[in-house]
């Protein structure tokens, strides 16, 4: 999917499925590693290509002519230490343990703008008090917004009791409280709805505390984790005290920074890192992550 | 000689490894706290923009309650039966222990009888001294996460193929007419419930009263009943509607609320911090 490729920075392409039907401009002197040329193009390398080899660490790069680049917006690279990419992969990417298993996952997220339709059975306080944390967490985070909606039609995140109309077929069997979500190849999510039994969340404020929760696992199909204390919305284990502590914010604000790939699988975003915090250690220069409109 | 030491340093090596601390054993959690200097004393924390995350050092919990000594050995095997039914995480079915995180806060339906809701309050006030186990009533259900209410369905947990010989048999039993729900995150924690009566299938308020009772103290724990048991404890499947709580339930209640536990606590795990009791 990705090439590897130098321009006056070091900039890694995270996806040009989209770039087809959109607006070109061209770029001079666009270099790309060896491998990445061969695979991408299928052809002999010529004497002129030779010639114009350069070589960056341990990888020859080849220019490559008359490089077209889509439309897009480049973002330096998001440094973040070990400890925090360690619990940001169990949450985003859903670890097990199992390497094997675990290489193969996908981080998603949302890339619209999500519009909540609230069913006519959820009360004003609990409608007013989840846009209240929904905006709170948009205010937080960069490139996610959230707003309310009074037409379904116009909605891509509803919220709903057991006994209403069902919304979502595929929660129609749920015994449980859930959510479900639905997201495209890129793993970008573009749906989602949630599913309150309010039988046995019978008060204000045992659903407010479930839909907050489920709200937050919509976001980026989080694994909640059993490292942090239960205040934490990513904890597996419940608080009265549930806040979005300065550790969920910053998690959410690095799942929706595009300082770094998105919706790649856990096995390409950890070769990201490693190659952004190689060339930050022996040439102290900053990747750059460039995503196509 | 270089042998012998090279060797003693081994045993020496796995003997230390094999004394578990009860963190390592139960993992403990990571807080947020402002940059202070005990965090200097780790290696385990996280530097984000404004804050500092890091585990805390706590001390140990005092274990004795798990200890099963002559005089306690009964209790600490009907505590592990009731819990764990005495299996271990090799078991095909392992059950785990759950327990209450929160305060509890009972809310009564209006319709259920004013004296079996009063009676039922001073039943358990009884344990009103058992740490981290808290039990209060309201009259607003807005405050309250455990709900006691009627309602029409018709509930008989058994199904139609139960063991009882008689009609009667069935009708006066704990499972009929009456049930529980409860809310449970995912670290078996219980954080509200539901307890579902119908009064129209329920013979007199005596029995509604023992109900609500026994179901109660199960949801205090995921307990179950036994005919095993004397008639003057709760869980007995014979229970006399004794006015006291028996020392027998009490002692149970104490051991299952000594530690609101971090994570997931199953009987192989339990049996550790047995084995980690014996070497404090």
């Amino acid at each position: 999917m990705n090439r590897f490729l130098t321009i006056i920075s070091i900039v890694f392409i995270c996806n040009n499925v989209t770039a087809q039907h959109k607006k070109q401009d061209t770029l001079k002197r666009v270099y790309m590693s060896l491998d990445s040329y061969k695979n991408q193009y299928k052809k002999p390398l010529t004497k002129n290509d030779s010639l114009n080899f350069m070589i960056r660490g341990n990888d020859t790069l080849v220019l490559v002519e008359n490089y077209v680049r889509p439309n897009g917006i480049s973002v330096p690279y998001e440094y973040k230490d070990s400890t925090f990419l360690k619990y940001y992969q169990k949450i985003a990417f859903r670890t097990k343990g199992i390497d094997s298993i675990d290489k193969k996952q996908t981080m998603r997220y949302w890339k619209d703008d999500i519009k909540i339709y609230f069913s006519e059975s959820v009360s004003k306080k609990t409608r007013k008090n989840l846009m209240s944390f929904a905006t709170k967490i948009a205010n937080e985070v960069d490139s996610l917004n959230i707003s309310e909606v009074k037409q379904i039609e116009s909605s891509n995140c509803i919220i709903y009791y057991f006994g209403d109309y069902e919304y979502e077929p595929r929660l129609r069997n749920n015994k449980k409280s859930d959510y479900y979500i639905s997201w495209n190849g890129n793993n970008q999510i573009y749906r989602s709805s949630i599913k309150i039994d309010t039988e046995l969340y019978f008060n204000e404020k045992l659903i407010e505390q479930k839909l907050k929760e489920l709200f937050i696992g919509t976001l980026g199909h989080f694994s909640r984790i059993n490292n942090f204390g239960c205040e934490s919305y990513f904890a597996d284990c419940y608080s009265e005290n549930k806040q979005l502590t300065p550790l969920d914010i910053e998690l959410l604000q690095y799942h929706y920074s595009y300082g770094i790939c998105k919706g790649t699988t856990l096995e390409k975003f950890e070769k990201q890192h490693q190659q952004a915090k190689e060339l930050l250690k022996t040439h102290n220069r900053k990747m750059s992550f460039y995503h196509p409109l | 000689m270089k042998n012998i030491l090279f060797y003693f340093f081994i045993i020496l090596t796995f003997s230390v490894k094999a004394q578990d601390s009860y963190f390592e054993i139960v993992k403990p959690r990571i807080e947020v706290i402002q940059k202070e200097k005990n965090v200097l004393n780790t290696d385990n924390y996280i530097a984000l923009t404004n804050d500092t995350l890091y585990i805390p050092i706590k001390s140990e919990p005092n274990l004795d309650f798990v200890k099963s000594s002559y005089d306690r050995r009964k209790l600490v095997y009907n505590y592990e039966a009731q819990v764990f039914r005495l299996t271990t995480e090799k078991s095909k079915t392992t059950y785990r222990l759950k327990q209450w995180s929160v305060p509890i806060i009972v809310y009564f339906d209006k319709k259920i009888p004013k004296e079996v809701k009063n009676d039922f309050i001073i039943f358990f006030s009884q344990i009103n001294d058992i740490r981290n186990l808290n039990i209060s009533f309201t009259s607003k259900i807005n405050d309250a996460n455990y709900y006691i209410k009627s309602t029409n369905e018709t509930i008989n947990s058994y199904g139609d193929d139960n063991e009882f010989e008689t009609k009667e048999e069935l009708l006066n039993s704990t499972h009929f007419a009456g049930t529980y729900l409860i809310i449970t995150d995912e670290t078996d924690k219980f954080i509200g419930g539901v307890m579902k009566l119908n009064l129209d299938d329920m013979q007199n308020q005596e029995k509604l009263l023992r109900q609500i009772k026994q179901l109660f103290f199960m949801s205090l724990g995921n307990f179950y009943l036994s005919s095993h048991y004397p008639e003057d404890s709760i869980l007995s499947k014979n229970y006399n509607n004794s006015n006291d709580l028996s020392k027998n339930d009490l002692d149970i209640l104490k051991m299952h609320y000594s530690i609101i536990y971090d994570q997931k606590i199953n009987g192989t795990i339990f049996n550790r911090l047995q084995k980690l009791q014996k070497r404090q």
